[in-house]
């Protein structure tokens, strides 16, 4: 940690020794915490930041939010669009409140997936007015969040406060296909002569239902693959499947990352203690961290099992119709049963435009995050 | 050498024996309420086939021996230590779950084979067992039909296991 804060302090020309970060690593699958770093001096006894430090997990919460949607097959799958035109929030007693993209845009009609991918902020904020802002921040003691933020629609955007432990224990639940196990430092107490006086033992407990996280997770790889942390196969290959989340506060004060492989869910906070900014996103900070540690650690590639409830269906992109079962140009993508579209789209001919389309963008020699704005244009435009 | 041999002739028998007694109850009739004794017992299934993992198989062992002399608290540290070696290792989880379910803990036992299941693939012999140790749970909490829906579950598994010998108990 300190020595890659160094590095960035450097590359961006703050001043040395400014910049404070945490990291928590546990087991996916025991709870069993197996790195904790308080701070750029790790063995400092005194403020330990991964616990203690209370900070905004800004887009961190946005999960919770899609979980909650995707756990209503009826009416939220993957490719369901949601609305990213412009929003006002008014409650009583409160000022009027106007999410606003990271990218100062709007993005009209987005898909559900697209939507956590890029992390919009206008879409997800609208999606979790749709669903009851009550409702969702009551699912907040399941996944072992204790307090309760204020019941705005800005808390769904993770305006709230949380140490990193916590939010360990937040993607403890998804990584773990929604079981939750408490997370755990001493599995017990023995005497000095080896006898056991105390012990805490694995405790787990079913908190979300495994296909909607399954589908969750999905779209977390999809971040890593094609969203806000693509980056992050400068550290880690594409096989590794690693799921994950970045996280930016207002004005860059804080910067997260969170996310899991196989084995591991890891957590790193980047930030200043003063509370002033860190100018760094969870990509280009919190992230970069997280990538270093976790291509040292060597971790197992993500690979959750398929429940039985889950399907893939070859979907067309555009129309978000399932192809016919001979075309090969589609996207598979996993739906809860009975919830996939049941109209099939004949084969088109776009897709060889698209192709086509790619290997010229190749051709010329464009950067693979490029095209995928290229592509990315080119669908809002059919949306129009 | 000699006590390999030993062991491949015992895990040959618990074969025979599993095969031919199958892990579950006959399936319940219709009429016919799931009575708690009706409950079968859960045969232990090679450990050749539980792990590949020379460590994990001592574990198990241990937690199985602890278990049988009434150890549960023993059996369940040497089964987290299993269970940090191969975390997603089905039968070590349903092996916790049973000695859960034995100490009288039938919420976590549920939630534990429940959590095998999900490691489970397409392994009905593990989650024959896990439906087992699901019903049994549930005929300890009251739930009587929620019992006979996870027997009878359990009894289409093993079906499905005797049918698919081959690749459930793999010997190598």
């Amino acid at each position: 940690l300190a020595s890659r804060l160094a590095w960035i302090e450097k590359a961006r020309k703050f001043s040395a020794n400014t910049l404070e970060g945490a990291v928590v690593v546990s087991s996916t699958q025991t709870g069993e915490i197996q790195a904790m770093v308080g701070g750029r001096d790790a063995r400092y006894a005194g403020f330990n930041r991964a616990i203690d430090a209370q900070r905004p997990i800004g887009s961190l919460a946005k999960p919770i939010v899609y979980l909650t949607a995707l756990e209503d097959p009826q009416r939220y799958t993957l490719i369901t669009p949601l609305d990213d035109n412009e929003l006002v929030w008014s409650q009583p007693g409160t000022t009027d409140w106007k999410p606003q993209n990271y990218d100062h845009q709007f993005h009209d009609q987005v898909q559900l997936r697209t939507a956590l991918e890029l992390s919009y902020n206008v879409a997800t904020a609208r999606l979790g007015i749709e669903l009851g802002v009550e409702h969702i921040l009551d699912k907040l003691p399941l996944y072992g969040i204790e307090q309760r933020p204020p019941p705005f629609a800005s808390s769904l955007l993770g305006a709230f406060g949380l140490s990193p432990v916590e939010v360990t224990q937040l993607y403890q639940t998804f990584a773990d296909g929604g079981f939750r196990t408490p997370l755990r430092a001493i599995r017990a107490i023995v005497t000095a002569d080896g006898k056991p006086l105390q012990r805490y033992p694995l405790n787990v407990e079913p908190v979300a239902p495994p296909a909607p996280v399954y589908l969750l997770t999905a779209t977390l790889q999809g971040v890593v693959r094609e969203g806000t942390a693509q980056s992050l196969i400068n550290w880690l290959p594409a096989e590794m499947n690693v799921a994950g989340k970045t996280g930016t506060t207002d004005d860059l004060r804080d910067s997260w990352f969170a996310g899991y492989t196989g084995d591991r869910v890891a957590v790193v906070w980047v930030g200043r203690d003063d509370n002033t900014t860190s100018g760094l996103t969870g990509s280009s900070g919190a992230m970069t961290i997280w990538g270093e540690m976790m291509k040292n650690i060597q971790p197992e590639p993500l690979d959750p099992v398929m429940p039985e409830e889950i399907e893939l269906v070859n979907i067309d992109p555009v129309s978000g119709l399932r192809y016919d079962d001979g075309c090969k140009a589609g996207m598979l993508l996993p739906f809860i049963k009975d919830s996939a579209p049941a109209e099939t789209s004949p084969c088109r001919d776009w897709s060889e435009d698209v192709l086509k389309r790619n290997s010229d963008a190749k051709a010329e020699g464009k950067p693979e995050a490029k095209q995928d704005t290229k592509k990315r244009n080119w669908f809002q435009r059919l949306f129009d | 050498l000699k006590n390999n041999f030993v062991w491949f002739v015992f895990s040959a028998w618990l074969l025979l024996l599993a095969g031919c007694a199958g892990v579950a109850p006959p399936a319940p009739s219709e009429t016919q309420p799931q009575q708690p004794g009706e409950a079968a017992i859960i045969e232990p299934a090679p450990k050749s086939a539980m792990s590949d993992n020379r460590a994990v198989i001592a574990l198990l062992d241990r937690a199985q021996t602890d278990n049988a002399s009434g150890q549960r608290e023993a059996a369940g540290a040497s089964l987290e230590r299993a269970l940090r070696i191969e975390p997603r290792n089905p039968w070590l989880w349903l092996e916790l779950a049973q000695v859960r379910l034995a100490q009288g803990q039938y919420a976590q036992a549920i939630t534990l084979a429940r959590k095998s299941n999900s490691f489970s693939g397409h392994q009905p012999s593990v989650q024959a067992r896990n439906w087992q140790v699901i019903g049994q749970a549930r005929v300890a909490q009251g739930d009587s039909a929620g019992a006979e829906q996870a027997f009878k579950l359990s009894a289409e598994l093993a079906q499905q296991a005797e049918a698919d010998h081959g690749s459930v108990f793999n010997f190598q």
